[in-house]
């Protein structure tokens, strides 16, 4: 005979409750196919909207004029000129930023007395909109490209700066012993240990300042810059050409979009042993 | 070469001053292959004496020191509660990392890594990281990083107190062939009896904070004789003397939390 649990005395269909799965409200998914339909669905409703007439051209022109008025702008080449302008500054600002804000960060993280001394300098910059300081930095530098690469630095800087402190400061004291006890020597501690357990940290530093770099780019190209994003949109929109500052807009967009995509890769391939 | 403890107290102090008697007065010996286990409740020092011992944490009064060293400090292999593996290397250099610090050639390193991973069951799950596996398999990643070390000391704190309880004898029985093959001395911290009584050849029952020993107990039956029915009589007697011991204690802590 089978060994088993079940009742002896036989079943009892007519009284049978079967038991549900009562968990599919939380684990439900959403197919991937349906990613872009928010995108579509909007862009034909407004399509649709200006065919219509209800919304006038000129106020906010159709997705088809956005687009028609992109490959004007491609083939003449000013968009690719302006585009080209706004990506060099942002990589040269981005990279001078993120790399001063990692070797800071890692500074007051390692250094007892620049702790002591750089948080408090840190904490008082940091809430300064960088904005607000281009004037200065324009009367330093003068107006020309290094201003914009700078202010751009100025405001990656800092997030990136106040996140590898805290991923050097805050590494699991239980594996600084664990290595410790195995003889590890100062150096050891730093780069095998130290570095790598705060580089989460740092990347999401990295992160944040991405965004905030794209905000700075736009404002200080439109605020004095012959050439870049920020100024063809300015430009266009005093030229009334609204289909062409759309387009400027759509390629800003794309451009947030590529970065974090692109750091979200580099991040995975760079920390594979992340449980996520 | 052996390890003395000799009179060491430790005494915790917070920011705002007030002290907490870790340890006090603690004079213990710990001869060559001679494995010891700490019982004792919790809170009572057992991790604060472990690691001290391995120079992590300052005495505030005593020594601790070896004897009959050639050469510099000992060899010391540690096996932390929380594993305490590195999350960003795979199991295999994870392993290697104590052979790292001791300057062993790459080839080397790898061979007997893999060998150590292979001795405690992980092999095949050399290239996994450690969120990949369950909390036994990393236990066994840490017991595998202190003993591929060949360690002139080894120090255990309560390295199987996170499994659950087959586990946990299936564990003891692999720790005691994996000790019986480097039978080198061994301070083993554990609150649970059994465990203690089942590996070490000596006892030490420390007492509630503040930790103090009150009794040492010599578990005179070879290791491989232990699981025999003969010897059960004994080991109860064993455990008996320990439990009595401990009980006082144990109920103070529960009545006052
Ligand atoms: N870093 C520390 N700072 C302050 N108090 C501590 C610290 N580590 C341990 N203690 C205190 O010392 C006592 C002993 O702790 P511990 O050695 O972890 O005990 P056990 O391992 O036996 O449970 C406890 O009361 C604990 O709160
Ligand atoms: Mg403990």
């Amino acid at each position: 005979m089978p060994i088993s649990s079940d009742n002896p005395s036989g079943p009892d269909v007519r009284s049978r409750v079967p038991v549900r799965y009562r968990m599919h409200f939380v684990e439900r998914r959403a197919p991937a196919w349906q990613g872009p339909l928010g995108i579509v669905l909007l862009l034909a409703l407004w399509q649709g909207l200006a065919m219509a007439g209800v919304i006038p051209e000129a106020d906010l022109p159709s997705p088809l004029s956005i687009v028609q008025a992109g490959v004007a702008l491609a083939i003449s080449g000013d968009l690719w000129m302006n585009t080209a302008a706004s990506l060099g500054r942002i990589a040269a600002g981005y990279v001078l930023g993120a790399a001063t804000g990692m070797v800071l960060g890692l500074w007051l993280g390692f250094s007892r007395v620049a702790e002591r001394v750089g948080l408090p300098v840190a904490g008082a910059l940091y809430p300064i909109p960088k904005l607000a300081i281009i004037p200065l930095i324009i009367l330093w530098v003068g107006a020309g490209e290094a201003s914009k690469v700078l202010v751009i630095a100025a405001e990656v800087l800092f997030p990136v700066l106040f996140n590898t402190y805290a991923g050097v400061r805050n590494t699991d004291p239980a594996l600084l012993r664990a290595a410790v006890s195995f003889g590890a020597s100062r150096r050891t501690l730093v780069w095998r240990v130290i570095l790598p357990a705060s580089l989460p940290t740092v990347f999401a530093g990295l992160r944040i300042g991405a965004g905030l770099s794209l905000l700075v780019l736009v404002a200080a190209e439109m605020i004095g810059a012959q050439h870049g994003l920020g100024a063809m949109i300015l430009q266009y929109s005093s030229l009334m050409l609204t289909a062409n500052v759309l387009v400027g807009v759509v390629v800003l967009s794309a451009l947030g979009l590529l970065i974090s995509r692109g750091l979200a890769w580099l991040e995975r391939r760079l920390l594979p042993w992340q449980a996520r | 070469m052996r390890l003395v403890i000799d009179g060491v107290s430790k005494v915790y102090r917070d920011r705002r001053g007030r002290e907490t008697v870790a340890l006090e007065d603690i004079h213990l010996t710990v001869e060559e292959h001679a494995f010891i286990a700490i019982v004792g409740p919790s809170g009572c020092g057992k991790s604060t004496l472990l690691s001290m011992v391995a120079g992590l944490t300052e005495p505030t009064a005593g020594e601790i020191y070896f004897e009959g060293v050639n050469g510099d400090r000992p060899r010391i292999g540690m096996v932390f509660q929380e594993h305490a593996l590195f999350p960003w290397r795979t199991v295999q250099r994870n392993v290697e990392f104590g052979l790292e610090q001791l300057g062993v050639p790459k080839r080397e390193r790898a061979q007997r890594a893999r060998e150590m991973i292979s001795r405690v069951g992980l092999a095949g799950f050399e290239d996994k990281y450690p969120h990949q596996l369950s909390g036994g398999m990393r236990q066994r990643v840490g017991i595998a990083r202190a003993f591929v070390v060949e360690p002139e000391l080894l120090l255990m704190d309560e390295p199987l107190s996170a499994l659950d309880a087959q586990s946990r004898l299936i564990m003891q029985d692999e720790l005691v062939n994996l000790w019986e093959s480097v039978r080198q001395k061994t301070l083993y911290v554990t609150h649970n009896i059994d465990e203690a009584v089942a590996l070490a050849d000596r006892v030490v029952v420390l007492s509630r904070r503040p930790g103090r020993i009150v009794r040492v107990v010599d578990i005179d039956i070879p290791r491989a004789e232990r699981r025999s029915a003969q010897a059960q009589g004994a080991l109860f007697a064993h455990r008996d003397a320990i439990w009595q011991t401990i009980r006082h204690d144990a109920q103070q802590a529960l009545v006052e939390g």
